[in-house]
């Protein structure tokens, strides 16, 4: 029973380590914890190259792990509609808009602003191959326009086939990268992203990093 | 041992989750379906939507959940696509009663159907 003993007493350790290493991170973005957002307004654009179902992924996927994180997601359907019959039909004209102007019409405290800048499947004539999503993420208040988290990544999955011959090596490459869903690769990402996001009001760690 | 390894299997496991722990919402496949969707809007992708939100829904109701935020926000979109005012109102106040952050946003679209002017 003495292995039993030590299991309980890593465990304890381990989960309370987990939680305050993350809550150190979390309070280190303070504008997060005076304004206290709840409900977020997701915008999505990308890079000139990017195809556009990577934006549409982005927007249909990342409402689910933003609620996971303890937020509310406003329904995109209904929030972009708003948006364009209240003259803001561009991503520009909503992240410029006045302050508290956003906020007045659809009830978010703050913008999600998430630009797609790859995603791409590569292969080489050395029969190297990967494939790779990247995103930059703004968590802006309608309130007063600041900057209250953000996050810079990439996901990337090595494709390249070591095995055989330079040609066998090539093709397995080949069939290797196109096999691979990008947007499970994107999921990822978002999912190691959001992680870095403080918790929001519904989220079970809310309270404790919330405290001084 | 026979016992040992469930344990430390069990031990494991909620050590995984607590690092990882989430709001607690069921989701299903609603974010799949979702993107299906709006990226390929055939009434089959809808309706295989629909389905979703509704299991989302259902599941919730058996568990004693609370439904994710959005969901009765999306059911309520879909339900004005058919031109279905009532339901759409109804699903739209189940979102603004669950999560009153929707207020803004569900009132504005409750007071267009009301006033016969959404879709």
């Amino acid at each position: 029973m003495k292995i039993l003993r030590w299991m309980m007493v890593f465990a304890v350790v381990s989960i309370s380590g987990c939680t305050a290493m993350a809550e150190k991170d979390w309070k280190a973005w303070s504008a997060m914890q005076r304004e206290k957002p709840v409900a977020l307004l997701l915008v999505v654009d990308s890079e000139a190259g990017v195809p556009q179902h990577a934006s549409e992924f982005f927007f249909t996927t990342l409402p689910e792990l933003m609620a996971n994180s303890g937020y509310y997601a406003l329904p995109p359907s209904f929030s972009y509609q708003l948006l364009r019959d209240s003259g803001y039909k561009q991503v520009a004209s909503v992240l410029n808009a006045e302050p508290g102007a956003i906020q007045k019409l659809t009830g978010a405290d703050a913008v999600l602003y998430v630009r797609v800048k790859e995603w791409q499947a590569s292969t080489s004539i050395f029969a190297t191959g990967s494939v790779r999503v990247a995103a930059s993420y703004q968590l802006i208040s309608t309130k007063t326009g600041t900057l209250m988290w953000h996050a810079d990544s990439y996901h990337e999955m090595d494709t390249s086939v070591d095995e055989g011959s330079w040609l066998e090596d090539m093709v397995l490459t080949e069939l290797e990268t196109s096999s691979v869903d990008i947007s499970q690769v994107a999921q990822q990402l978002n999912e190691s992203v959001l992680y870095l996001l403080p918790p929001g009001k519904y989220h079970p760690f809310y309270q404790n990093w919330q405290q001084p | 041992m026979a016992i040992t390894r469930p344990l430390v299997i069990g031990f494991l496991a909620a050590l995984l989750s607590a690092c990882a722990a989430d709001s607690g919402y069921h989701w299903a496949n609603y974010s799949e379906q979702a993107y299906r969707y709006k990226n390929n809007p055939t009434e089959q992708n809808r309706a295989s939507y629909q389905t979703a939100l509704t299991a989302v829904v259902n599941h919730a109701a058996l568990k004693n959940l609370r439904v994710p935020p959005g969901v009765y926000a999306e059911l309520a979109f879909l339900a004005l696509e058919e031109k279905n005012r009532a339901q759409a109102a109804w699903y739209l106040r189940q979102e603004q009663q669950l999560y009153p952050e929707s207020a803004a946003l569900t009132q504005a679209w409750l007071n267009r159907i009301e006033a016969g002017a959404a879709q």
